[in-house]
């Protein structure tokens, strides 16, 4: 029995460390008016990457992000781009210095939220506590 | 093209080496020439538009530092697009432009040799860049830009502003996207970037492949970009490819342009001529292209770049050519998590030839070179803050059939580096280079008494980005 309760608490703790159960820390929005209500990771990481400017159903995407410090976009970042905040900002120095593109607008999170709030096509992110009445939490799958 | 070594024997390079002299005398001759050639251009001007005058400040590098036809081209070229900037900014909410920039000073010590026309064996800090970029998005489908590059490196770029790329890109959709002005050339991993010290570990990129003291003629084209990406499935991954075609011109303070000066007594005397230096800098068409695939196994990206160009200049009496010449590269990158692996090759080779009008008639000299390098390089990042790694680069020139067990002739480059960043806008770099062959970076007026075969480099770089 003691065995059986050893091994069940290395189980917890190696599901724990591989956020298995871990939840996101961030929650993509989108306008109440945007009919889309789950993307992929790949779908939503090349909207912010801008390598597409269009949701899946065709419609134009306008991506917001938040300020390089915030704890939420460093989740993001690795969660949905699987790089790290600071991995993101290399990526796009190389875009704006070449002149090849320019990253989406920062905003505070109140600034995402009222952004997303007015434009149909807009697509941002906030922390997982923030209040998100007036937009369209969506689920972001594999 | 290629330093003078390409058609002077050992005595004969001792006779280039007073070209100190005649460095000193083509740098009297820009600043006499500057408010004469300014002063004309200053007319054209006012033909031109009156919006350009803002820019003439802005412009005066390029406006001395090139011959009359191509200046007007680019400032026709760079006038339009700076209007059309200006007219967009007006026309739309400015809340949107956005404004980066960087600026870096840097530090070379060599154990031997004075290196890229520093004076590194005694230490030199005379190796600083900056950059402003504005960029306006002004539809969801149109973004015009600017970006002011100023850079000082020994006896290469100057304390005047140039405009690095200035572009208006259209995106029709993702796989049609246009780009129209001066445009950055995308050619191997890292060309449009080379300049861009914040986003790379090294402070010296692989000298064989990305040359720093000639990266003012290769890293933009006057011109048009055709680009886009297709992804293919998640099976097959995604195709990105682009395709371009301009002209570039070679810029009077650049590596190239130096090479040609000092090789010109030689050449003069050579052909009964009186000495002359490079006034009207080369200049061609170029057309280019470069696809990449981003394979399906993740972090694995393979790609090709071309380009075909051609040089025309003179010095003097002397005509400089170069027939359309395809150079090309191909390259590997494996990026995952903290650890990256690059590999590149790159073939360049230039028909150079140079025909004196002497009083026997003309007279032509070729000088064709063949320059081969390839590098691999691999860094990890040690810490979030912190990375680590290494390089080896390697260089031949096989043009004319030389021997390439002469050190003048290759260049070999074993680099390790580290590079600290502060926090998101301050950061830090240090590297050492051992380096074993002198075809590259070395010149003979900052190398009077000779070049010792090998010599190691102590390269330090901080830099600031906004």
């Amino acid at each position: 029995m003691k065995q059986l309760r050893v091994g069940a608490i290395a189980v917890f703790l190696i599901l724990a460390s591989t956020n298995v159960w871990a939840q996101k820390s961030y929650k993509v929005i989108v306008n109440p008016s945007n009919p889309v209500s789950s993307m992929s990771r790949e779908e939503v990481s090349r909207i912010f990457l801008k390598k597409t400017t269009k949701f899946s159903d065709g419609r134009s995407a306008s991506a917001v992000d938040l300020p390089v410090n915030s704890p939420t976009r460093e989740s993001f970042c690795k969660d949905v781009h699987g790089k790290s905040s600071s991995a993101v900002d290399a990526y796009w120095q190389q875009l704006i210095f070449s002149g090849r593109d320019i990253p989406p607008a920062q905003k505070s999170e109140s600034g995402v939220l009222e952004f997303v709030r007015s434009n149909e096509n807009a697509i941002g992110y906030v922390s997982a506590g923030a209040d998100t009445g007036g937009v369209k939490v969506i689920n972001i799958t594999d | 093209m290629k330093r003078q070594k390409a058609v002077l024997g050992a005595g004969q390079r001792a006779m280039a080496m007073p070209a100190i002299g005649s460095l000193g005398k083509r740098r009297l001759e820009y600043n006499n020439g500057c408010s004469s050639v300014a002063g004309g251009v200053t007319g054209n001007e006012t033909r031109l538009n009156p919006c350009l005058s803002w820019t003439k400040g802005l412009l005066t590098n390029h406006l001395y530092y090139n011959a009359k036809g191509d200046v007007m081209r680019h400032i026709k070229l760079v006038g339009f697009l700076v209007c059309l900037w200006a007219s967009a900014m007006f026309a739309q909410d400015l809340s949107n432009i956005q404004i980066h920039g960087f600026v870096t000073q840097g530090f070379l010590y060599s154990s031997s040799n004075n290196y890229l026309s520093t004076n590194s064996s005694s230490g030199s800090l005379n190796w600083t860049d900056g950059v402003v970029s504005i960029s306006d998005p002004v539809s969801d489908k149109l973004r015009v830009g600017v970006q002011m590059h100023m850079y000082q490196l020994g006896d290469f770029g100057g304390p005047n502003l140039q405009v690095d790329w200035a572009s208006a890109d259209y995106r029709a959709n993702d796989k049609a996207r246009f780009s129209v002005g001066k445009v950055k050339t995308v050619f191997g991993l890292f060309n449009d970037t080379q300049d861009v010290d914040a986003v790379h570990l090294w402070a010296l990129l692989p000298q064989g492949v990305y040359p720093i003291d000639n990266k003012s003629f290769d890293l933009a084209h006057y011109g048009a970009d055709f680009y886009g990406e297709l992804p293919l499935g998640k099976q097959v991954g995604t195709l990105s490819y682009r395709a371009y075609a301009g002209y570039r011109t070679l810029d009077l303070q650049s590596g190239y342009v130096k090479t040609l000066d000092l090789m010109m007594p030689w050449l003069d005397q050579s052909l009964g001529l009186p000495s002359a230096v490079v006034t009207n800098a080369p200049g061609g068409k170029v057309f280019g292209g470069d696809a990449r695939w981003q394979t399906p196994l993740k972090g694995l990206l393979i790609g090709a770049s071309v380009t075909a160009e051609d040089l025309q200049g003179s010095a003097g009496e002397v005509t400089i050519h170069a027939a359309r010449n395809l150079a090309n590269q191909q390259y590997a990158k494996f990026e995952r998590g903290r650890f990256l692996v690059v590999y590149e090759r790159k073939r360049m080779p230039i028909g150079l030839s140079f025909t004196g009008n002497t009083v026997m008639g003309p007279i032509t000299i070729p000088d064709p070179v063949d320059y081969r390098s390839w590098y691999v390089m691999t860094s990890y990042r040690v810490a979030e803050r912190f990375q680590l790694g290494t390089y080896y680069g390697h260089l031949v020139d096989a043009g004319g059939g030389e021997s390439t067990t002469v050190s003048r002739d290759y260049s070999k480059d074993w680099t390790i580096s580290g590079r600290y960043d502060f926090n998101a806008h301050f950061y830090a770099k240090l590297e050492e280079h051992f380096l074993h062959g002198t075809d590259i970076g070395y010149y003979s007026d900052s190398n009077p008494n000779g070049l010792e075969p090998r010599s190691n480099i102590l390269a330090a770089r901080i830099g600031v980005t906004f």
